[in-house]
């Protein structure tokens, strides 16, 4: 067989036929002895027994011949095939160092696609695929509540939970923690926040936490109230100096906390906390049962599905309801994957971002291959040479596809260096909206996958040029007299641009659609003034347990002294400041059944609407007639007048929170409606408005614990931010304000989709550029082609103009099949898009009409200029060239 | 004609060395070498036509021997082995250091005692 047959030969030689022909050469040998010995006058008998004895044991020598001949052809099978890609490759070189020109240009291109596909999946891999960096990930879940009409809630109540826990069989372990929170840490005499949550005993546990130094606290711990903490690797780096004796306590207002354990760097759950205590949490009856607060994860046992767990866990709401009516919130169980919920809302952006990448990968390798299609053309006397000399078909398709994965792979190892540029970049832009951001790197996996990309790219953007590069004889190019093949119609060149028209304009619409919801959103109407800054404290210790008046009296301080600042005009205060979290409670209004009502519930201070400047819209806002004992007083949004009481005056009427203020089974108290405010959004300009009530801080001293204060000015934010720290310390050192603006917060909710639009649209305008040169090149190729027949024409006394439509009229054909064929593609792939889509349409027109109208006109400027080239040929010179 | 049981048995690394000489005056089939070293060593080296086999695969595997059907000169098939280029050039390596190392040793064992 010979050398290049044993290679293409892509079934490796079988085992059998290895043995048959060992077999044959023994049989051969055999012969050969018998021949001898009956020379030498032996019975052929005897010769043939003697033959085999100098075998030794006849059956074992060929047992051990058979497997040493597997042995040789199996190392011979590979070293041929490293030794003849060796060839390839040394010739492929050579071929890429005689025209650098044309193959810097393919490496670059490569290196683009190559790089963006490798930058993005670095980041879909370690967020999308691997969002959890704990044990059997697979198997944690986060648990919601469901209210009566099915819907899904993720907060759920500590007593549903405890029941939850206690009936299910499913769950391995669950575990419950607190809502967002930050939290004073005292250090001597001053104070600094960070990021804690509370949590059950067996929170680490259940996620399966990898602890740097000390241990999870217990079960015990959490049910004795104990005062133990753990941290994190970071803080206990900053704030403990790394002491692996775990000594020193941490401080929280005037109670100290033991840490018990460090958890390792890379355990990051929930989000960017730093310190988890352990807290109790009792069951509990009648309206408390409502109060849902918490989020709760578990694992679930080895083998049991989401949807099983769900249906016991439905089982267990449905007795707890019957146990106890007025739970609100156990009409099922919401069991989702936590890896899921931890991504989020990133994750339709990065599955955009990561298909957007992928067609600008496929204009890369049709751009290629059509660019080596043009080349194939003048390389064709190169191969029919060779073919000529004996390389068969195969053989040269072989070696235009290394040729190919050469240029590829050079591509790809520049494109990796540009991936991890790219990531860098992002990652400064991004990095604080990315679930798992800081451990993105470049591993294994990912450098796997860009030689992979690089290899699949070199023989997707290769096979069409091999295939047709190959297909030459001696015969056809003497034929044509020797000259520059002359290929006659180029269909896959033109297939290829129109392929590249096609996906550009796929990505062009995306970003389109994008844009214009992004215009939308900034066109929309908050409802309040972001221009102010914001100071959250969490007011605790001793001086203030058990004495809401104390409370009320530290935010009345914190006020007074914010509204010294030279500058600041308004000083309000809320719970819950839009733009973060908020909490809603279910509603009853008098003398009606309000069966499954809701409004969004705040707690507010008297200047607060206007500070945020929410307009008064009837009625009157709260005032110095509402006090601690005064008649319960409330504020309701247009949008809750209009909910529930259509077409009549809402003032005057009665309201209770039923769900939040039944607080220690007390009954919730009536509320009077007093005044009507403007809608706001309170959950940013991609959220909906809903209705939405506010009650006076004095007058729910239980709910005033943490509170965030907002102060307007007219002077430099920077500097009253800088005073705004400094007076909170002064009012109290032990309370620790965290200081920010809602500018800035606005501005990071809108990151991720500016920065989706931006990238969507860069990748966009790349592909419009790389259709473009294909469209150029494709028509150079035409008219270089055509420019003997162009150059007769001419000389016929054809106008410019004539030639000129001529040209054009080949290229409206191909360049509007692209666009047809972009435009279907789109219409059903927007479909996907419609959940980032703001007030906009999937099959907006006015997007498709504007990429459209973008690519044509590039395309025709992309036409035009070789074009043009065609109408000032020279017909004497361009019939003498040939 | 002396049977193998009498005969020396070889040493490590040998017969390789044995076979590329035998080949380097030209191809011969297996048989052909089993009989060409009896003959030439006088029958004081046997070799096990098995191991004779084992050791054509692997310096086959290697790189050294490269072989062919062909026809013997009383028309029987036989597998022809021939000499690579890398087999010459490790017959020529593996001589030299062999010559080398008998004549130490046997500088050694036939100095007299002091």
């Amino acid at each position: 067989m010979s050398y290049y047959r044993r290679i293409l030969d892509l079934r490796p030689r079988g085992r059998r036929h290895v043995d048959a022909e060992m077999d044959r050469e023994i049989d051969a040998h055999i012969q050969l002895r018998v021949d001898d010995l009956v020379r030498e006058g032996m019975s052929p008998t005897a010769a043939r027994a003697e033959a085999e004895r100098r075998f030794g044991d006849f059956g074992e020598a060929r047992q051990a011949l058979h497997s040493a001949a597997r042995r040789r052809a199996r190392t011979q099978r590979q070293r041929d095939v490293l030794g003849a890609l060796a060839v390839d490759a040394k010739f492929a070189l050579r071929q890429v160092r005689s025209s650098p020109g044309f193959a810097s240009l393919v490496i670059a291109t490569l290196a683009i696609g190559i790089g963006l596909t490798t930058a993005m999946f670095t980041l879909v891999e370690r967020v999308l695929l691997r969002p959890l960096p704990f044990p059997h990930a697979e198997q944690l879940v986060a648990l919601g509540s469901m209210d009566s009409l099915r819907q899904p809630i993720v907060v759920v109540s500590s007593a549903d939970w405890q029941d939850w826990k206690r009936e299910a069989k499913s769950l391995q372990s669950t575990a419950i923690y607190s809502l967002e929170g930050r939290m004073g840490i005292a250090d001597a005499d001053s104070a600094t926040r960070v990021s804690a949550r509370e949590t059950s005993g067996n929170f680490f546990q259940t996620l399966g936490a990898r602890f740097a130094v000390g241990r999870p606290f217990t079960e015990e711990e959490a049910q004795a109230q104990t005062p133990v903490v753990v941290v994190s690797e970071a803080l206990w780096r900053r704030m403990l100096g790394a002491d692996r004796s775990l000594s020193k306590p941490i401080r929280v207002g005037s109670r100290s906390y033991a840490v018990v354990g460090v958890v390792a760097n890379g355990f990051d759950f929930p989000a960017g906390t730093e310190i988890w205590f352990a807290d109790t949490f009792r069951p509990e009856s009648g309206g408390m049962r409502n109060n849902i607060n918490w989020l709760a994860i578990a694992r679930l046992k080895a083998g049991v599905t989401r949807a099983a767990a769900a249906a016991e866990l439905g089982a267990v709401a449905r007795r707890i309801r019957t146990r106890d009516p007025v739970a609100l919130y156990s009409y099922g169980v919401d069991v989702k994957s936590l890896g899921t919920t931890v991504v989020g809302g990133v994750a339709r952006y990065l599955q955009l971002l990561m298909a957007s990448v992928g067609f600008v990968l496929l204009i890369v390798c049709a751009n290629v291959a059509s660019a080596t299609l043009g080349r194939g053309m003048v390389r064709a006397r190169e191969m029919a040479v060779r073919a000529s000399l004996g390389a068969g078909r195969g053989r040269l398709i072989r070696q235009l596809l290394i040729e190919h994965v050469m240029l590829a792979l050079i591509g790809g190892a520049i494109g990796l260096a540009l991936a991890w540029a790219g990531i860098r970049v992002l990652l400064d832009t991004w990095g604080s909206e990315i679930p798992r951001a800081d451990e993105v790197r470049l591993d294994g996996a990912v450098f796997a996958f860009a030689f992979g990309v690089s290899l699949m790219v070199g023989i997707v953007s290769g096979l069409l040029p091999a295939l047709r590069g190959s297909r030459v004889s001696l015969r056809g190019l003497m034929a044509s007299g020797g000259r520059t093949m002359a290929g006659g119609r180029n269909l896959p060149g033109t297939l290829l641009a129109s392929a590249e028209i096609a996906l550009a304009l796929l990505l062009l619409t995306g970003a389109a659609l994008l844009i214009r919801s992004f215009q939308t959103l900034l066109g929309r109407n908050l409802g309040f003034d972001t221009h102010v800054a914001t100071a959250q404290m969490v007011v605790s210790g001793a001086r203030y347990r058990g004495d809401p008046a104390r409370r009320t009296a530290y935010w009345d301080e914190i006020a007074r002294a914010y509204r010294a600042i030279p500058g600041v005009t308004a000083v309000g205060i809320s719970n819950w400041v839009p733009l973060a979290a908020g909490g809603a409670t279910f509603i009853e209004l008098a003398g009606r059944d309000g069966a499954n009502a809701g409004a969004g519930y705040r707690v507010v201070g008297e200047d607060y609407f206007r500070a945020m400047q929410i307009p008064l819209v009837a009625g009157r806002a709260f005032g110095a007639e509402d006090g601690p004992s005064t008649q319960r007083v409330v504020v309701i949004n247009r949008r809750m007048a209009e909910t529930y009481w259509r077409g009549r005056n809402p003032i005057g009427q009665l309201v209770k929170a039923t769900s939040m203020e039944s607080a220690g089974g007390a009954t919730a108290p009536w509320l009077t409606i007093v005044g009507i405010v403007g809608d706001i959004r309170h959950w940013g300009l991609e959220g909906e408005i809903g209705p939405e009530m506010y009650v006076l801080f004095r007058q729910v001293p239980s709910f005033t614990t943490s509170m965030t204060v907002v102060v307007r000015s007219s002077a430099a934010g920077s500097r009253i931010r800088q005073e705004m720290r400094i007076r909170a310390r002064s009012v109290d050192p032990l309370i620790a304000a965290d200081v920010g603006t809602l500018d800035t917060k606005l501005d990071a909710l809108l990151a991720p989709r500016r920065l989706t639009m931006s990238l969507l649209t860069g990748f966009a305008l790349l592909a419009l550029l790389l259709a473009a040169l294909g469209v150029y090149g494709v028509i150079s190729y035409a008219v270089a082609q055509r420019s003997r027949e162009l150059a007769v024409r001419a000389a016929l006394g054809a106008q410019r103009a004539q030639l000129l439509m001529l040209v054009m009229r080949d290229a409206a054909r191909f360049v509007g099949l692209g666009m047809a064929a972009g435009l279907m593609c789109m219409a059903w792939l927007s479909r996907t898009m419609s959940a980032m889509l703001i007030d906009v349409s999937p099959l907006d027109p006015a997007s498709y009409a504007m990429a459209v109208l973008l690519l044509a006109l590039v395309a025709a400027v992309a036409v035009l200029v070789p074009a043009r080239r065609a109408t000032r040929l020279d017909p004497m010179i361009a019939l003498q060239a040939e | 004609m002396t049977t193998p049981d009498a005969s020396l048995p070889l040493l490590k690394g040998t017969l390789d060395l044995l076979i590329l000489k035998t080949l380097s005056w030209g191809p011969a089939h297996g048989y052909h070498i089993s009989t060409w070293l009896e003959r030439r060593s006088g029958g004081t080296l046997g070799v096990d036509d098995s191991a004779l086999y084992q050791a054509l695969q692997r310096m086959e595997g290697r790189g050294w021997l490269s072989a062919e059907w062909g026809t013997t000169e009383n028309n029987r098939r036989a597998r022809y082995y021939k000499l690579t280029a890398a087999g010459r050039r490790h017959l020529r390596a593996e001589t030299a250091t062999w010559l080398r190392y008998t004549t130490s040793v046997t500088t050694i064992l036939s100095a007299r005692t002091a």
